[in-house]
């Protein structure tokens, strides 16, 4: 079921227009990432849907009803937000803020009921925070902060929550608590999540649907999987193709050109190896890989020369001469520990042309780095 | 209330009361202490059965002490609240109606019909009258000040902002002085310098009447001023008209600063320092609780800063500001030196 729909919105500020023409919906009870480059218009969208900023033109629905038609108080019962923005509080505690939204819902001088006082214990329970109810708010961490932010969200009892860049400035682990989270919230509480996010890797894991917005329009938006497949991604940051690999969500450094070390197949150590050459810009390329190999996905996506077989199927002749020509011109050749078999038997024809020419075999761990 | 905010709220009855009985006692002793000492005694005795006490007496207490203390109070109070108000609109820790030059806008209007003749027709002595035009000008500088603030968006530009707004006032004022006649210059001077000294019962009059609504339309707003308090986006987003509040709080304030500029002239740092007071002796950021606290420790600053003023050097009189100034510039640099981010963003 849609929740939110906008119909040709054109947001912005002072008539100034940031994104043009926006269609989209968004589901009830799905989470969705609005993702985007810098200052691509995301904040602004997400503001224009909670009626913060006003739109320049089209219309924005919540459950068939324009935004700008609802009362203001009662909005805030049907959408909650948390922002980016940090407040300099210095007598609240972790309690007193989440307890803020319960405003649309206490009478005139904000009295709390019993009832209110359960819903805002409730909520700071399920963003894992109960510990920090009693903590002075500006005494806690970015990301017990964030935490108690959308326990304040969610205590407002909307149906629909908008999260502005959720994430940032926390550390990995926080940055996972905070979308587990919202995961759980989207999913056991049944609330319509929005969130912008920074790290497309982790957009792809976590969200239900993706909205990408780049030069002032939307580039693509639709069910995660859809948009993935649609390739605009990488035209979202302008990765064509290496670095991030949105299947896999894989991001990795740009390996280095120079032609140093040829990798013949794969071990348990050919990860490590990989990030390892990377590291200290030594140039390599890979072959005969297999393309159902971890392996081979990265240093695809860090965009070294690689041949690959098809996913376990034997190594062709063509192959194997491919990677000989490839890997003559290499400083240095490493073959893996790997036991061989039918599969990649090609590999070992491989290792005795090479040695035909002169070039001397090592493993990984008798190269002096 | 959870068992913290109940606790709280149960702690902030006991120090009102204790604060209240604070205020009375310090009342007390101001309408007591003075070129002439009446014995607590004999003051209570006033109060009680005038008749049996010296027509002399009843007359420095009734016209001269107890107008002063009452100003002093309210003033102190009025301060107090419109720093706290205004502290909330700029979210900004330093934020105080002098500070920020709205103090001397009234002024400058005050003395422009005092001194300038620009009444039209009213008397320039007229309480309301004087009220009205240190409201002209508070707000003159308010509006001033939030016109630049959409253009800067920057709260250390603004309060800068504030500080030169206040000089210009005082500046403008200078000129004015320099072209008026000494006779009317004397009483003037004294004034603009700030004195609880001057004070008359129709001056008091309006001083209560304007205060004592404030205060309760104040309290009345605690809740949205809580909301507030995390910035104007997030109050929005509660359902807060936030355009409606940021017109009240100017209002309120500019109304509050007006009241006691126009009878007793600029006061330094009550506005500053009080909220912080409160702020610190109940280590919460709640509007409920901080305005009547305000008000409260406000009233007993204005009457222990006036006390001391008029004393401490006697038979000469210190400003008013110079005893404030004692008690918010320690306050001010503490909280300038605890703060981890700057105060000056």
């Amino acid at each position: 079921m849609k929740h939110v729909r906008l119909k040709d919105v054109s947001v912005g500020y002072d008539s100034q227009i940031v994104v043009d023409k926006i269609n989209i919906s968004f589901m009830q009870g799905k989470m969705t990432c609005i993702l985007g480059p810098n200052g691509s218009g995301k904040t602004t969208v997400l503001k224009t849907i909670a009626n913060i900023i006003s739109r320049i033109g089209g219309v924005v629905e919540i459950t068939d009803m324009d935004v700008t038609d609802f009362k203001p108080s009662d909005l805030a019962r049907e959408l909650s937000v948390v922002l980016t923005h940090r407040m300099e509080l210095s007598g609240m505690t972790g309690f007193d803020v989440a307890a803020m939204g319960r405003y649309p819902h206490t009478g005139f001088l904000g009295m709390l009921s019993q009832q209110d006082i359960h819903y805002v214990d409730q909520s700071i329970e399920i963003c894992g925070a109960s510990n920090l109810k009693h903590h002075y708010f500006h005494q806690l961490s970015d990301g017990e902060k964030q935490k108690i932010l959308i326990a304040r969200g969610l205590a407002q009892a909307a149906n629909l929550i908008l999260l502005d860049e959720p994430t940032s400035h926390l550390d990995i682990k926080h940055k996972l608590d905070v979308l587990e989270t919202l995961k759980s919230i989207s999913v056991h509480e049944g609330k319509t999540v929005i969130c912008t996010l920074h790290e497309p890797e982790l957009a792809i894991k976590c969200c239900d649907y993706l909205v990408l917005v780049k030069d002032d329009r939307i580039l693509a938006c639709g069910q995660t999987d859809d948009v993935i497949a649609t390739g605009k991604l990488d035209e979202l940051y302008g990765f064509s193709g290496q670095l991030f690999d949105p299947r896999s969500g894989l991001v990795e450094f740009h390996s280095a050109a120079s032609k140093d070390v040829f990798i013949i197949g794969t071990d348990d150590g050919t990860t490590s190896l990989l990030r390892r050459l990377n590291r200290q810009k030594t140039g390599f390329a890979a072959g005969v890989l297999h393309k159902n190999d971890l392996n081979y996905h990265i240093a695809k996506t860090m965009n070294a020369p690689l041949v690959a077989a098809e996913a376990f199927s034997e190594i062709s002749a063509d192959q194997i001469d491919q990677a000989f020509q490839m890997a003559k011109a290499y400083k240095h050749i490493l073959v893996s520990r790997s036991p061989l078999c039918t599969i990649n038997s090609g590999n070992q024809v491989l290792v005795d042309r090479l040695i035909a020419t002169g070039k001397e075999m090592k493993f990984a761990e008798e190269m002096d780095w | 209330m959870n068992t913290h905010g109940r606790s709280l709220f149960k702690r902030a009855c006991i120090v009102f009361a204790a604060s209240l009985i604070l205020l009375g006692l310090s009342s007390l002793l101001a309408i007591a202490i003075g070129s002439v000492y009446l014995s607590p005694a004999k003051v209570v005795q006033v109060f009680i059965s005038p008749g049996q006490v010296d027509p002399k007496d009843v007359m420095i207490i009734q016209n001269m002490r107890l107008t002063r203390v009452i100003a002093s109070a309210f003033g102190g109070s009025a301060l107090a609240l419109a720093g706290l108000l205004l502290q909330i609109l700029f979210n900004n820790p330093i934020a105080d109606p002098y500070v920020l030059g709205i103090s001397s806008g009234g002024r400058l209007f005050v003395g422009l019909s005092l001194l300038g003749g620009f009444t039209f027709g009213l008397s320039a002595t007229n309480p309301w009258f004087m009220f009205f035009n240190a409201f002209l000008g508070s707000t003159l500088v308010m509006i001033a000040m939030l016109l630049f603030s959409a253009r800067l968006g920057h709260a250390g530009t603004l309060l800068i902002v504030g500080i030169m707004l206040g000089y210009l006032c005082s500046a403008l004022l200078g000129v004015l002085m320099a072209f008026s006649d000494e006779h009317s210059l004397s009483d003037f001077t004294k004034w603009s310098m700030g004195t609880f000294g001057l004070m008359t019962w129709p001056k008091i009059k309006v001083l209560i009447l304007v205060c004592s609504s404030l205060f309760v339309l104040s309290f009345l707003q605690s809740k949205n001023l809580n909301a507030l308090l995390l910035g104007e986006a997030y109050a929005k987003s509660m359902g807060v008209h936030t355009r409606c509040m940021r017109i009240y709080i100017i209002l309120f304030s500019g109304i509050l600063t007006a009241v006691v500029t126009a009878f007793a002239g600029l006061i330094a740092f009550v506005g500053m320092s009080v909220p912080h007071i409160a702020r610190l002796s109940f280590k919460t950021d709640d509007a409920r609780i901080l305005i009547p606290a305000s008000i409260l420790f406000g009233g007993i600053l204005g009457v222990v800063c006036d006390l001391v003023a008029r004393t401490i050097a006697a038979p000469n009189e210190l400003m008013i500001s110079t005893v404030t100034s004692f008690v918010g510039v320690p306050i001010v640099i503490f909280l300038l030196m605890r703060k981890r981010r700057p105060v000056l963003r």
